[in-house]
C-alpha cells in the first residue's frame, strides 16, 4: 500500500519557546472566526459602532457645516449631541452585547477540551498550564476588548479629528483613559469568571447557565440587602452596578445614573478582588488538571 | 454447548432491509442463528449493531422481517422479557451500587420487590461480583464494570444475551474471567451472541460466527467450514523443516501446487488440493521425520477468512 | 545510551503509592509495557512527561532529568493517548498544525509537516474536514499523528488499537512497526491485547502493583513446551484420533474454537511417533505445532506469582 512509502521529515527541535499561549490565543480565535453565530455578533456590535460613527459625523461635520441644509435640524437635536456620556452609552450598550458574546465563545473553550479528552494532548506537548490559562483568557479578553474599548477609542479618535476645536481633542484624549478602564473593568471580571465557570461545570451549555445565574443571583442579592438594610451602597456588591460606577466616575459625568455615596476606588477594589478569586481558583483547577491528564 | 437441531433458531432474519435515508445499513439480510454461542464480526459500517438493534426492537425493519425466539421484537413484551442486552456504552448513574442498579431494572422492567430483590442476587452471583455488589460503581475496575453490565442484562433469567464489545478495556486476568464466563452462560443453555473487532478473542470463545460486510451477509458457520468453501484462495500450509529445501524441491513438481516459498527452516506451500498435500506431509513426517517438524495450516482461522472475505485480492500471508 | 532510565522510583499520588521502588532501564526498540489495570503504567507515564514529583529515585528520558527537564523530554516524546480524542470544529489539518506550533515550528513548517505525518498514518482527503465527522478510525489516525509531528525519538502508545475493526488493527500494527524498524523510533507500547503486543514487540516489561515483576525478550518468555503439541486433523475424523490417544494413554485436552487437540507426548515419543500412530488409524494430520507459552499465561502466570493471595480458579 503507498501508505508507507511516504514517510515525515525529522525535526531537530527549535531554541526553548518563549511566550507558548500566543498559539493558543491564535489557535481560540481561529476557531471562533469560522462560527457563524460569533460572526453574527461581532456583526451586531459593528452595526452599532457604525451608528455611532455615523452619529459622529452628522454631530462633527454636518452640523457645523453652514451650508449643509439638514444643519440646522441636527444643531437641535439633543440625541446626536456628543459628550463624554456618548462614549460612556456606547460602551454601556455594548457591554451587553460583549457579554452574550463572551459567553457564547468563552463557556466551552475549557469544558470542551476536557470532554473531548484534549487535554492530555496538550499537556504532554511542551506547554504548562500558566500557558493554556493565558492564552485562552486572552483570546477572549481581546474579543471582550475590541467590542467595547477598542471600538470606543476608534470613534473617539474619529471625533478628535473631525471636530474642529482643539478643546475636544483634549476631551477625547481623558476620555480615552476612560474607555480603557471602564471597558478593562468590565472585560477583565467577565473573561476570567466565564473561564472559571467553564473549567468547573462539565458541559459548554450548563458553564453559560451557571454564568447567567450567578450574575442574576448576584444583583438580585445585592438589590434584596440594599433594600432591606436601606443603604443604598450594598448595591456596590452587584458587579454590573460596581462596574458600571466605576465607569461613571472615569468618563466624569454630569449626571450619573448610579446613586451610590462610596468612592469608586472601592467598586474598581471590588471588581479587582472578584477577578482575582476567579483566577485563583482557576490556576488551582488547571494544575491539577494538567497531573490528571 | 453444541447446536441443538430441535430446537428453533433463536434470530431469524428474512429479507431483512434498513435503511437511513440514503443510508442502507442492511441490504436484503436472510440468516438464521442457532442456538448456543455465536460471534457476529464486519468491519465498522457493516450494519452489526443496527442488526443487534433490530433484534433488539429498537429500530424496526424497513423492509423484510425479523423473528428473535420465533416472534418480531418491536414492542413485544413477551419477546422483549426473554433477551438480554449488555450494550457497549460505559454510563452509569453516579453513586449506585452495582446491586442497586441491577435492582432497580428488574423494578422498572415490572418485577415486585422481593422478586427483583431474589434477581438480583443471583444475577451478580452468575458474575461473580457478589463481594462488591455493595460498593458504588464510581469504584468499579473496568473489568467489574462490564460484569455488572452482564449482570443486568442476565437479571431475568433470558434465554437469548446479546453482548457488544464485552472485553473493551479489560487485562488480561479478566479476559480469561469473561472468556469463562461467557463459555460457562453457553453451557447453561443461554443463547449469547457476542459483537467484537477482535477476532481471535471471538476464536476463543466459539466456533459459529456469523460475517457482515456492507449490510450484506456473507458467511456463517464454523470457521473451518467456511474456509474449505472459500475455494478461490489457494491454501496456505506452513512447514517447519530440517531440510527445507529438500522439502520445497519435493512439492514444487505437485499437481495443485501454485507456489512454495522457503524463509529459515520454514516452508510456505500454497495448494489447490490440500488433501493431497497433507496426505504427503503425513507420509513424509513417517518416513523422514526431520523433515516435518511441525505443519500449520496458516490460514485455517478467523483473520485469514476474514481477510480473504472482506477483500477483493488476497493482500498476502 | 538508555532511553529510559528509572532508578528506585518512588511516586505517590494521592496518598497511594503508585509507583514502589520501580527500576528499570529502556533500551531501543519496540518495549511492550503490560499491567492490570492499577498496576502504575499511567502514573509511570505521568511521571516521565513530567507531571508528578517521585517522592525518592531517579528518573531520566534521554539523558534528560526528571521533573526538572520536563519540557525538552516532552520535546522528544511522543504520546498517544487511550481516550478518544477530537477537536470537533476544527480540521485535523489545522489540529496537527497547531500541535506543531507548540514545537515552535513557523506555520508553514507546521502546515507541511502536518501533511506529512497525515500521508505517514493514511489520513487521506478526509484531513480537510471538521474533526466531529471522522470515524474513530480516522480518529485514531489523528492521534497517532500528533504524536508524532515533532519527529519523537521516544513514543508512547497507549491501547493503539482500541476501537479499530480488524483492517485497521492490522493497518496501526504495520505503521508500529514501520515507525520502530524505519524510523528507528523507541515505542513504548502499553495494551491489554497481548497477542498485538506479541507481534510488535521485541522486549517485554510487566508491571504489578507499582513494581516490575518481570522482564525479558520475548524470545525468552515465549518457549515452546516440551512434548506438548497442538494437533488438528482432516474434518471428521476428531473422533478417531480421541480414541486413538485414550488407547495410547496420552493425556489430551480438546481445545475450544477450532476443535484441535493439546496433547502431551510420553517421555521419550516424538513428533515423528504421534505421526505414526494417526497412520496407522487413517487419520490424517493438518495441522502439528508444538504448544508454546503465550504471552498471556505468561503474564496471568506471573500475576499469580506475584499475589498469591489472589490467585483465580481458572477452568
Amino acid at each position: 500500500m503507498p501508505v508507507y512509502e511516504q514517510t515525515y521529515r525529522s525535526f531537530e527541535g527549535g531554541p526553548p519557546l518563549r511566550w507558548r499561549w500566543r498559539f493558543v490565543a491564535a489557535q481560540e480565535l481561529r476557531v471562533l472566526a469560522v462560527s457563524r453565530v460569533f460572526k453574527f455578533l461581532v456583526l451586531l456590535g459593528g452595526l452599532h459602532y457604525l451608528f455611532r460613527v455615523l452619529q459622529i459625523v452628522a454631530f462633527d461635520i454636518v452640523a457645523q457645516d453652514p451650508n449643509n441644509p439638514l444643519a440646522p435640524l441636527l444643531q437641535r437635536a439633543d440625541v446626536f449631541f456628543i459628550s463624554g456620556q456618548t462614549f460612556y452609552d456606547f460602551i454601556s450598550y455594548q457591554l451587553t452585547l460583549m457579554f452574550v458574546t463572551l459567553l457564547y465563545a468563552g463557556s466551552g473553550m475549557i469544558c470542551n477540551d476536557v470532554r473531548n479528552n484534549l487535554l492530555e494532548v496538550y499537556f504532554s506537548k511542551p506547554l504548562r498550564w500558566y500557558d493554556y490559562l493565558a492564552g485562552k483568557f486572552l483570546a477572549l479578553f481581546a474579543v471582550g476588548f475590541v467590542l467595547t474599548g477598542g471600538m470606543a477609542l476608534l470613534l473617539l479618535f474619529q471625533h478628535a479629528l473631525m471636530s474642529p476645536s482643539w478643546q475636544v481633542a483634549e476631551d477625547c484624549l481623558r476620555w480615552s483613559i476612560g474607555a480603557l478602564g471602564y471597558s478593562a473593568t468590565a472585560v477583565l471580571p467577565s473573561a476570567l469568571f466565564i473561564l472559571l465557570c467553564s473549567c468547573l461545570v462539565t458541559g459548554q451549555n450548563y458553564a453559560a447557565i451557571t454564568v447567567i445565574m450567578t450574575l442574576v443571583a448576584n444583583t438580585a442579592l445585592a438589590a434584596m440587602f440594599a433594600e432591606t438594610m436601606r443603604y443604598q451602597n450594598w448595591y456596590m456588591f452587584s458587579v454590573p452596578v460596581a462596574v458600571g460606577h466605576v465607569g461613571e466616575k472615569l468618563f466624569q459625568l454630569a449626571r450619573p445614573q448610579i446613586a451610590l455615596t462610596v468612592s469608586w476606588h472601592y467598586s474598581l477594589l471590588y471588581v479587582a478582588v472578584v477577578s482575582l478569586i476567579s483566577l485563583v481558583i482557576l490556576a488551582f483547577r488547571l494544575r491539577k488538571m494538567e497531573v490528571a491528564s | 454447548m453444541t447446536a441443538d437441531a430441535s430446537r428453533k433458531p433463536v434470530i431469524e432474519a428474512r429479507n431483512l432491509s434498513k435503511w437511513f435515508g440514503e443510508v442502507v445499513a442492511l441490504n436484503n439480510v436472510t440468516l438464521s442463528v442457532e442456538p448456543g454461542v455465536t460471534g457476529i464480526l464486519g468491519p465498522n459500517g457493516a450494519g452489526k449493531s443496527t442488526f443487534i438493534k433490530l433484534a433488539l426492537g429498537l429500530y424496526a425493519p424497513s423492509r423484510g422481517e425479523m423473528r428473535v425466539l420465533g416472534e418480531p421484537p418491536r414492542n413485544n413484551r413477551r419477546v422483549l422479557s426473554r433477551i438480554g442486552w449488555c450494550p457497549e456504552v460505559d454510563h452509569f448513574y453516579d453513586h449506585t451500587t452495582g446491586f442497586e442498579f441491577v435492582y432497580w431494572l428488574c423494578r422498572y422492567w415490572g418485577m415486585s420487590s422481593r422478586a427483583a430483590r431474589a434477581a438480583a442476587i443471583e444475577a451478580c452471583e452468575m458474575v461473580r461480583i457478589t463481594d462488591r455488589m455493595d460498593d458504588p460503581i464510581d469504584e468499579y475496575s473496568k473489568g467489574m464494570r462490564q460484569r455488572i453490565k452482564i449482570a443486568q442484562a442476565l437479571a431475568l433469567s433470558p434465554e437469548l444475551i446479546f453482548l457488544d464489545e464485552p472485553m473493551n478495556g479489560l487485562d488480561p486476568r479478566s479476559r480469561e474471567e469473561m472468556y469463562t464466563l461467557i463459555r460457562a452462560l453457553g453451557d447453561r443453555g443461554i443463547s449469547v451472541i457476542v459483537s467484537s473487532h477482535i477476532l481471535y478473542e471471538i476464536e476463543r470463545i466459539t466456533d459459529n460466527v456469523v460475517l457482515l460486510v456492507g449490510g450484506t451477509l456473507i458467511a456463517q458457520g464454523r470457521v473451518r467450514d467456511i474456509r474449505e468453501l472459500i475455494d478461490r484462495y489457494p491454501h496456505t500450509i506452513r512447514v517447519i523443516s530440517d531440510q527445507p529445501v529438500q522439502l520445497a524441491k519435493r512439492f514444487a513438481g505437485e499437481p495443485g501446487v501454485y507456489a512454495v516459498e522457503t524463509r529459515g527452516e520454514v516452508v510456505t506451500i500454497r495448494t489447490l488440493s490440500p488433501d493431497d498435500c497433507y496426505e504427503t506431509l503425513n507420509i513424509l513426517a513417517v518416513k523422514a521425520p526431520g523433515w516435518v517438524r511441525a505443519i500449520e495450516c496458516a490460514d485455517n482461522n478467523l483473520q485469514a477468512v476474514f481477510d480473504y472475505l472482506t477483500k477483493k485480492t488476497v493482500s498476502g500471508v | 545510551m538508555a532511553f529510559v532510565s528509572l532508578n528506585n522510583l518512588v511516586v505517590e499520588y494521592d496518598d497511594f503509592r503508585a509507583l514502589d521502588g520501580l527500576t528499570l532501564e529502556v533500551e531501543a526498540g519496540a518495549i511492550g509495557l503490560l499491567g492490570p489495570n492499577g498496576a502504575g503504567k499511567s502514573t509511570l507515564l505521568k511521571t516521565l512527561l513530567g507531571f508528578l514529583r517521585p517522592r525518592s529515585g531517579t528518573a531520566s528520558v534521554m539523558g534528560y532529568r526528571l521533573p526538572k527537564q520536563a519540557l525538552e523530554v516532552r520535546r522528544c516524546m511522543g504520546y498517544m493517548p487511550e481516550r478518544e480524542v477530537s477537536s470537533p470544529r476544527v480540521s485535523a489539518v489545522s489540529f496537527l498544525a497547531y500541535c506543531g506550533r507548540m514545537f515552535g515550528m513557523t506555520r508553514a513548517d507546521a502546515l507541511e509537516r502536518a501533511h506529512e505525518v497525515l500521508n505517514y498514518v493514511g489520513l487521506g482527503e478526509a484531513r480537510y474536514r471538521p474533526m466531529q465527522e471522522y470515524s474513530t478510525g480516522m480518529l485514531q489516525r489523528v492521534k497517532l499523528a500528533q504524536a508524532l509531528i515533532h519527529d519523537p525519538k521516544l513514543l508512547f502508545l497507549d491501547e493503539p488499537t482500541n476501537g479499530l475493526d480488524p483492517d485497521g488493527r492490522l493497518e496501526m500494527l504495520a505503521l508500529i512497526r514501520d515507525i520502530v524498524s524505519r524510523r528507528k523510533v523507541t515505542v513504548l507500547l502499553s495494551s491489554h491485547l497481548l497477542p498485538d503486543v506479541q507481534q510488535v514487540c521485541q522486549y517485554v516489561i510487566m508491571l504489578n502493583r507499582g513494581q516490575v515483576i518481570r522482564h525479558g525478550p520475548l524470545q525468552e518468555l515465549i518457549r515452546p513446551l516440551d512434548h506438548r503439541f497442538e494437533v488438528g486433523v482432516r474434518p471428521g475424523e476428531e473422533s478417531v484420533l480421541e480414541t486413538v490417544f485414550q488407547q495410547a494413554g496420552w493425556g489430551f485436552r480438546r481445545m475450544t474454537g477450532n476443535g484441535h487437540f493439546d496433547v502431551t507426548l510420553p517421555e521419550g515419543a516424538d513428533c515423528a511417533d504421534l505421526f505414526r500412530l494417526a497412520r496407522q488409524s487413517g487419520v490424517q494430520i493438518r495441522h502439528c505445532v508444538p504448544v508454546k507459552t503465550t504471552l498471556e499465561s505468561v503474564f496471568i502466570d506471573s500475576l499469580e506469582e506475584n499475589e498469591p493471595e489472589t490467585a483465580h480458579a481458572r477452568v
